[in-house]
């Protein structure tokens, strides 16, 4: 490989040393990409970016104290030049969206090969996105899965949806909610109509499974 | 004053079936009381000038024995001298049956008071069951009972019984399993959730093939919880027809008691089902975490070496040396976590081969130089082995997390009376006064030094690393190291 002129600026965040020493060894072997940083958690993470500049950063997500997608969303808001690849063992729905959404740029599981990592980082430098296939898929499957029940519960309704599930009587919720009984009659026949629960116990077993309230 | 009678009420004869002159005919005492003595000492009484006031037990024409409320007072002319009595008789059987009922009642609630304590006290499935037969008989008496209980599955099984009698119980043992449909009396009971009795179980029909072949009666509860019928309560008589409609009432009422006691207990065993695979979970992420990602840096690491060997041969050898560490590293983590899942092959295991794994882990994990020293050998009862184990795993998660040390020693001396582990790191230490117990996992090393009869000292200072060191010797031993 012949000597780039301009290396791609590249720093790691991960917790585990044994992953940043390996990863270490990985950039060592291509001449276009640069080791220019290290950080074990999230909030060294942001104070570095200030400090060192990388043009991509590496980024574990499940990390204690700042975890990876707040860190993502710090370094983007400081740092809006600098792309941040997640690069974590999970594929939850959730995770892939809230990294994307806190602005990465890419999403990599820790199966991937270095010539797979080698070319993530050089497609962030430039603004290409790369997926791993299974983050794809989770990302498909969270826009074609049907809306979760009670997404169409008004705060009202989710209000005396709480109640519900904390076991209260129509009497109770309508003196706590300072409103009438037939008014929270109403509620609770809205609510298990938009649950499709049989009972205000049907009701809140969904409401539990769902995790409608708080 | 004779005794004869003058006049009786239109009420006195309805009621007691005499007239006037019945009772003249035959003697008001031998006629109308079931004892005439106590007729005679009335008479006496009133004689005396004194009113009688009290409770007697009088026949009617039937023959009929009926308690009832007697007021007997003298009548006299108006000089004073006695003439008659005037007698005032009140029925009162209907009250005393009430009276006895509502005895009954009492000790009845009672007994089931009680018995839903004695029930409901403990979480433990066969204590449940052992109770229930212990307490069903102070609600009605029997000489056999069984319980049935039904599994998820719908297959039923007898889960105890126990004969007061000669005769061994002779129900089926709890491996033979049979389906509540086959036998017409379970399956009635679960249908209508009622009690039932059976006058004598010998060739009737609805009993089936149903053990107990030389018991008579039979009554029986299902015990059901929020409609669905988890078991039946059966006991057994060796009288024919010795049941009756209140047993079975009684039976009911105590199965009520019974299923909410087995509920308690169902529950308690799921949580504890729950708060296993929480622990499975628990480990089966720290094994994906820690193994993966030492297999992730590994698999980096040997797929960039050929690159390495043509750019910078001399810093292949190192590299060699992590890929095993990290790989070596994997495979203990793997063994311990599937150590945890199965303890008695924790149990089993030798504390120096433990400790050899704990220290690969660490070393494929971290960058710490880690070493471990063995003295001596001899074997710890299992709980005091797999009690340091734990120590020297805390201890080490201690070093990781706390003490930014460069090299951690693990030690360990064995003598076949004591055993000494020594985990000490050179990072930056801290004042043991005023430790976060907690944060560090103090209070769990103590626990488990404590409960094995171990003394556990941690020492360290700013700046001076950190050492914890367990001993622990035989009770009988007599120097410890």
């Amino acid at each position: 490989m012949s000597e780039a002129a301009n290396p791609v600026r590249v720093m790691l965040v991960d917790d585990h040393e044994m992953v940043r020493s390996g990863l270490k060894v990985f950039l060592g072997v291509y001449d276009d990409l640069e080791l220019v940083g290290e950080a074990s958690d999230g909030e060294e993470a942001v104070l570095l970016c200030g400090e060192v500049r990388p043009d991509v950063v590496l980024m574990d997500l499940v990390m204690p104290r700042m975890d990876g997608v707040a860190s993502t969303r710090a370094i983007r808001a400081a740092h809006p030049n600098i792309r941040i690849i997640a690069l974590t063992s999970f594929t939850d729905r959730k995770l892939v969206q809230s990294a994307l959404e806190a602005g990465a740029i890419g999403y990599l599981l820790k199966n991937a090969s270095i010539d797979e990592l080698a070319r993530a980082i050089r497609d962030a430098h430039v603004g290409r996105s790369t997926l791993s296939p299974e983050a794809t898929q989770a990302l498909i499957e969270a826009a074609t899965a049907p809306p979760p029940p009670g997404h169409d519960l008004t705060p009202r309704e989710r209000e005396v949806l709480a109640l519900l599930v904390k076991g209260l009587s129509n009497r109770e919720i309508a003196e706590r909610l300072t409103i009438s009984r037939s008014t929270v009659k109403n509620h609770v026949s809205n609510i298990l109509s938009k649950l499709g629960a049989a009972s205000r116990t049907e009701a809140v077993a969904r409401a539990v499974e769902h995790d409608l309230v708080t | 004053m004779r005794g004869t009678a003058l006049y009786n009420n239109l009420a006195f004869i309805e009621r007691y079936g005499y007239t006037v002159n019945d009772l003249n005919l035959g003697g008001i005492p031998e006629t109308l009381f079931v004892n005439p003595d106590v007729a005679r000492a009335i008479f006496q009484a009133v004689q005396r000038g004194e009113s009688w006031n009290g409770e007697v037990r009088l026949k009617t024409r039937h023959g009929e024995h009926v308690s009832t409320l007697v007021r007997a007072d003298r009548i006299a002319d108006n000089t004073g001298t006695p003439i008659g009595i005037i007698s005032v008789y009140s029925d009162i059987t209907e009250l005393k049956h009430a009276q006895a009922a509502e005895r009954a009642q009492r000790v009845m609630a009672e007994a089931l008071r009680d018995i839903s304590t004695a029930l409901t006290s403990t979480l433990d499935l066969g204590e449940v069951l052992d109770r229930i037969l212990d307490n069903v008989g102070r609600v009605v008496p029997h000489d056999a009972a069984s319980i049935i209980m039904i599994d998820d599955d719908g297959r039923a099984r007898f889960v105890r019984s126990r004969s007061y009698t000669n005769h061994a119980p002779e129900t089926a043992s709890p491996a033979v399993e049979f389906a509540v449909a086959d036998y017409a009396a379970l399956r009635w009971m679960a249908e209508n959730e009622q009690p039932l009795v059976i006058e004598d179980v010998q060739g009737d029909p609805t009993w089936g093939r149903l053990p107990t072949p030389h018991r008579r009666a039979y009554v029986g509860a299902p015990i059901h919880l929020r409609r669905k019928v988890i078991g039946f309560l059966g006991l057994h008589s060796s009288t024919p027809g010795y049941f009756s409609p209140t047993h079975a009432e009684r039976l009911q009422a105590f199965a009520g008691l019974a299923a909410i006691a087995l509920q308690n207990a169902l529950f308690h065993d799921q949580a504890q089902e729950l708060a296993a695979l929480e622990e499975r979970q628990r480990l089966a992420r720290n094994l994906h975490d820690a193994v993966n990602q030492m297999l992730f840096s590994a698999s980096v690491i040997a797929e960039a070496l050929p690159h390495l060997w043509e750019r910078d041969p001399e810093r292949v050898r190192p590299q060699l040396a992590e890929l095993h560490k990290l790989t070596r590293g994997a495979l203990a983590e793997m063994r311990m976590l599937l150590m945890e899942l199965r303890p008695t092959v924790l149990q089993e295991a030798e504390l120096n081969e433990l400790l050899q794994q704990l220290t690969d882990a660490l070393a494929g994990s971290s960058r710490l130089a880690v070493s471990l020293t063995v003295e001596g050998a001899s074997t710890p009862p299992p709980e005091v082995r797999v009690a340091l184990y734990y120590i020297a795993q805390e201890a080490l998660n201690n070093v990781v997390k706390h003490a930014h040390a460069k090299a951690v020693t693990v030690h360990l001396q064995r003598r076949p009376d004591a055993v000494r582990l020594r985990i000490a790191d050179d990072g930056r230490g801290f004042d043991v006064e005023h430790a976060p117990s907690m944060s560090l996992g103090l209070g769990i090393m103590r626990e488990r030094a404590d409960a094995v009869g171990a003394s556990l000292q941690l020492t360290s200072a700013p700046g001076a690393g950190a050492q914890v060191e367990v001993v622990w010797s035989d009770k009988h031993g007599k120097e410890p190291i």
